[in-house]
C-alpha cells in the first residue's frame, strides 16, 4: 500500500476500511465487551488511528491485521485503566458486567451454545475468536503477536478438542460424532 | 483425491503401473486395500487356471503376486500430516510436499474437510452469539466516523493559531489603511467595506450591478414535487437553458406592474456589506477616525451604499478554496460512486428537498432583510431597526451555515448506502453527472457565499466575473432540479 500524506486519501481509504471491516471488528469487540457504546468507541478510535497513522505517512500493509491489533490492544488498555479506576466491590461488579455481559451477556450465551468452549485456553479461544472473523492464520499471528506455526498450533489443538468433545458426548451437543 | 482406478489395480498387480501412480497405492491406505483384494481375486483366478492345465503360468503369477505382495508391506507406512499443517493448508501456506500428501492421502484430506466444517461451524457459532446491527445502527456508526475525520481533516486545513493571529492583524491594518486613504481622497463619501484582507496588496473588484429581475419568494419547507413542473431539459443537459420564470430577466417590464425589489440587483452586494459592516463593528474600534472624518451613520447603513467590494487574493484564500474543491470533490466521488435506485433515490430526495428548503430560507431571509433596509433612511434608522436587521442578517447566516452543512455533509452519507453496489450503469453515469452538476453549482454558491459571509481565513478569491447571489442560488436550484428529474426516470 502505498504511503501518502494526503487527508482526503487517508479519509478515503479508511473509509473504505470501515466499510469492508467495520461489522467484523465491532463483532470482535463485542466479544470482548459486551457494552455497544463501549465497543463503539473502540471500534471509532481504531478507524480514527488509523486515519492519523495513514494520515502521517505510514505503510501498513495489511491493515486488516493492523485494526485488529489496534482493537486487541484497545480492549487491553481499557479492561486495565477499568480495573485501576474501579477498586470498589461495586466497581467490579460493573466491570465484570461491561467486559462479559454479566449472567445476561456473552459468557451465558457461550454456555448455551453447542460447543464446548469451556475446554479452550483463552489463547485457543482469541485466535478462534479472530478466525473466525476471516482471519487468515498469518493475520491473527499479526494481531497477537505469534508466529504463523504457533496460531495454527493452537486452533490445531482447539479443533482436536472441539473434536474429542463430539466423539465422547455426541448427544450432550447435540452431534454425532464423525463416522471415520 | 484420485484413486487407483480398477485398470490401474490390475496394472498394478501385473507389474506393469507406472511409477507415480505405483507410489500412489503406498500411501493411500484405501488404495493398497483395493490392490491387495485385486490380487486376492487374481490369485483365485489363478487357482482355477492351474486346475485347468495352465499350471506353470499360475505359479508364475503368483510368486509375483507374492512379490508385490510383500513390497506393499515393506512400502513405509505414509506420514500422516498434522492438524496444523492441515490447517495451514486452508491458507496456502503449506510446503508442496504437504500438499501432494494431502492429494494422495484420502485420510489426511478426510481431516482436512472434518477440521475445515468443524471451523466453519465454529464461525456460525460465535457470530450467532453477537446480536447483528441494524442498519440504521452501522449508519450512525459511519456517520460519527465522517464527522470525526472531517473534524480531524479540517484541522489541517485550518491556520495555526500564530498565523491566525497574523493574518487577522494584517486584515486589520490593512483595512484600516484603505479605509483612512479612501476617506481621505474621498471625505465626502463614504467609506467602502473591505471583504476581508491579506498581507499582498489587495486586489478591487468590483460588483457589476446585474440587470434588474423580478423574483418571487418562495415559501419555506416548500419540497419538490414529482408532478410540479420542473423546469429543466432533458436528461443529457445538466443545466436548462431556460430560467425558471420567476428567476427571469423582465426584458419588457409592465410598468404599471408594482415594482418588486430587484434583490439580485441590490441585495447580494448589501448583504455583503451589512455582513461585513457588522464584522467589522466589533473588529474596527481601532480604526477610529477623527470626529469630522466619523460617518453619520451606522456601520449598517453605510453597507447599503453602492460601492466597491474588496476581495482578497491572498495565498490562503487559494488554499481554503482548494480544500473546499477538494472537500466536495472527495465527497461526491464518495457519494456517487454508486447508483442504487432504491436506496438511493428516498435519500437524494431529502437531501435536494433539504437543500432546496435552506436555499429558500436564505433567500427569504435575503428578501427581507433587503426588504428592511433597502428605502430606509440613514437618519431616522432607529435602534430598532438596527436589531433587526442584524437578527434577519444572523438568520441568513444560519440558513447559509445549514446549506454549506448539507452541501458538504449530506453527499457522504449515500456512500454508506450503497456500499457494495457497484455495478456501473447508465442511470448511474446519470445520476454522477447530475451530482457534478449540483456539485459545481454548490462550489459557485460557496464561493459566491464565502466571499460575501464569511470570515477573513476562509474567504475565497473570486477569479472569474463575480456572479450574483441569487444566480449561483438559481444554478443550484437548477442542478438540485436536474437530479430529482434524473431520480424519477430512475423509478
Amino acid at each position: 500500500m502505498a504511503g501518502f500524506g494526503h487527508s482526503s486519501g487517508a479519509a478515503w481509504e479508511t473509509e473504505e476500511l470501515f466499510a469492508e471491516h467495520r461489522d467484523s471488528l465491532k463483532r470482535y469487540l463485542r466479544r470482548h465487551l459486551d457494552d455497544p457504546s463501549t465497543a463503539e468507541d473502540i471500534l471509532q478510535e481504531c478507524f480514527i488511528r488509523y486515519f492519523q497513522s495513514r494520515n502521517r505517512g505510514d505503510e501498513i500493509e495489511q491493515p486488516r491485521a493492523w485494526l485488529f491489533r489496534v482493537a486487541h490492544n484497545l480492549i487491553i488498555d481499557y479492561a486495565r485503566k477499568a480495573r485501576a479506576d474501579l477498586l470498589d466491590e461495586d466497581g467490579w461488579e460493573r466491570l465484570e458486567g461491561r467486559m462479559s455481559g454479566g449472567d445476561q451477556g456473552l459468557e451465558a450465551r457461550l454456555h448455551l451454545s453447542s460447543l464446548p468452549w469451556d475446554r479452550l485456553t483463552e489463547q485457543e479461544m482469541e485466535c478462534l475468536r479472530l478466525r473466525s472473523e476471516g482471519l487468515k492464520f498469518r493475520e491473527v499471528g499479526e494481531v497477537l503477536g505469534l508466529s504463523i506455526s504457533t496460531v495454527a498450533s493452537y486452533i490445531g489443538r482447539a479443533v482436536k478438542k472441539l473434536q474429542e468433545s463430539e466423539k465422547r458426548e455426541p448427544s450432550e451437543h447435540g452431534r454425532t460424532a464423525p463416522t471415520r | 483425491m484420485n484413486h487407483l482406478s480398477t485398470a490401474e489395480l490390475l496394472l498394478l498387480a501385473e507389474g506393469e503401473l507406472d511409477e507415480v501412480r505405483a507410489a500412489h497405492a503406498a500411501v493411500c491406505a484405501e488404495c493398497r486395500v483395493a490392490s491387495e483384494q485385486a490380487i486376492s481375486e487374481l490369485e483365485a483366478v489363478t487357482g482355477v487356471l492351474a486346475s485347468t492345465g495352465a499350471k506353470d503360468s499360475a505359479e508364475a503369477k503368483a510368486d509375483s503376486w507374492v512379490r508385490l505382495r510383500a513390497s506393499l508391506a515393506a512400502a513405509p507406512k505414509p506420514q500422516h500430516v498434522e492438524i496444523e499443517d492441515l490447517l495451514l493448508h486452508l491458507d496456502g501456506e503449506t510446503a508442496p510436499a504437504v500438499s501432494e500428501h494431502l492429494e494422495a492421502c484420502s485420510d489426511c484430506h478426510d481431516d482436512l474437510l472434518r477440521a475445515q466444517t468443524l471451523l466453519v461451524d465454529v464461525e456460525h457459532e460465535l457470530r450467532a452469539l453477537i446480536p447483528e446491527e441494524s442498519k440504521q445502527e452501522r449508519l450512525r456508526s459511519a456517520a460519527r466516523l465522517e464527522k470525526a475525520l472531517d473534524a480531524r481533516r479540517s484541522r489541517v486545513l485550518t491556520f495555526p493559531a500564530p498565523w491566525r493571529a497574523v493574518y487577522a492583524a494584517a486584515a486589520l491594518a490593512a483595512a484600516g489603511l484603505f479605509g483612512i486613504s479612501w476617506y481621505a481622497q474621498q471625505p465626502a463619501q463614504l467609506a467602502p467595506v473591505m471583504i476581508a484582507s491579506a498581507p499582498q496588496a489587495p486586489a478591487v473588484v468590483s460588483i457589476p450591478q446585474p440587470a434588474p429581475r423580478t423574483m418571487e419568494i418562495e415559501q419555506p419547507a416548500e419540497p419538490v414535487a414529482e408532478s410540479a413542473p420542473v423546469a429543466v431539459a432533458a436528461a443529457e443537459t445538466p443545466v436548462p437553458s431556460v430560467k425558471p420564470e420567476r428567476f427571469d430577466a423582465p426584458a419588457a417590464q409592465d410598468s404599471t406592474a408594482p415594482q418588486r425589489p430587484a434583490l439580485v440587483a441590490g441585495a447580494a452586494p448589501a448583504l455583503a456589506f451589512v455582513a461585513r459592516s457588522v464584522a467589522l463593528e466589533s473588529e474596527l474600534p481601532q480604526l477610529e477616525r477623527p470626529a469630522e472624518q466619523q460617518p453619520a451613520q451606522s456601520q449598517t447603513l453605510i453597507a447599503l451604499e453602492p460601492t466597491r467590494v474588496v476581495v482578497n487574493e491572498r495565498p490562503a484564500g487559494g488554499i481554503v478554496r482548494s480544500a473546499l474543491l477538494e472537500h466536495y470533490g472527495d465527497a461526491a466521488r464518495r457519494s456517487f460512486r454508486t447508483a442504487r435506485p432504491d436506496l438511493l433515490e428516498g435519500e437524494l430526495a431529502r437531501y435536494v428537498s433539504d437543500v432546496l428548503h435552506a436555499e429558500s430560507e436564505l433567500l427569504r431571509h435575503a428578501y427581507a432583510l433587503h426588504e428592511l433596509v433597502k428605502d430606509a433612511d440613514p437618519a431616522t434608522f432607529d435602534r430598532k431597526s438596527n436589531a433587526e436587521a442584524r437578527k434577519t442578517l444572523a438568520t441568513i447566516r444560519q440558513q447559509e451555515e445549514l446549506l454549506y452543512s448539507k452541501l458538504s455533509e449530506a453527499l457522504p452519507r449515500r456512500f454508506w448506502a450503497t456500499k457494495g453496489q457497484r455495478d456501473a450503469d447508465s442511470e448511474e453515469v446519470a445520476l454522477r453527472d447530475g451530482s457534478a452538476a449540483l456539485l459545481e453549482a454548490a462550489l459557485k454558491l460557496d464561493k459566491g457565499l464565502s466571499a460575501i459571509f464569511v470570515e477573513a481565513d476562509s474567504a475565497v478569491a473570486l477569479e472569474t466575473e463575480p456572479a450574483s447571489l441569487g444566480d449561483l442560488l438559481y444554478t443550484v436550484r437548477s442542478s438540485s432540479r436536474n437530479l430529482q428529474q434524473r431520480l424519477s426516470v430512475l423509478r
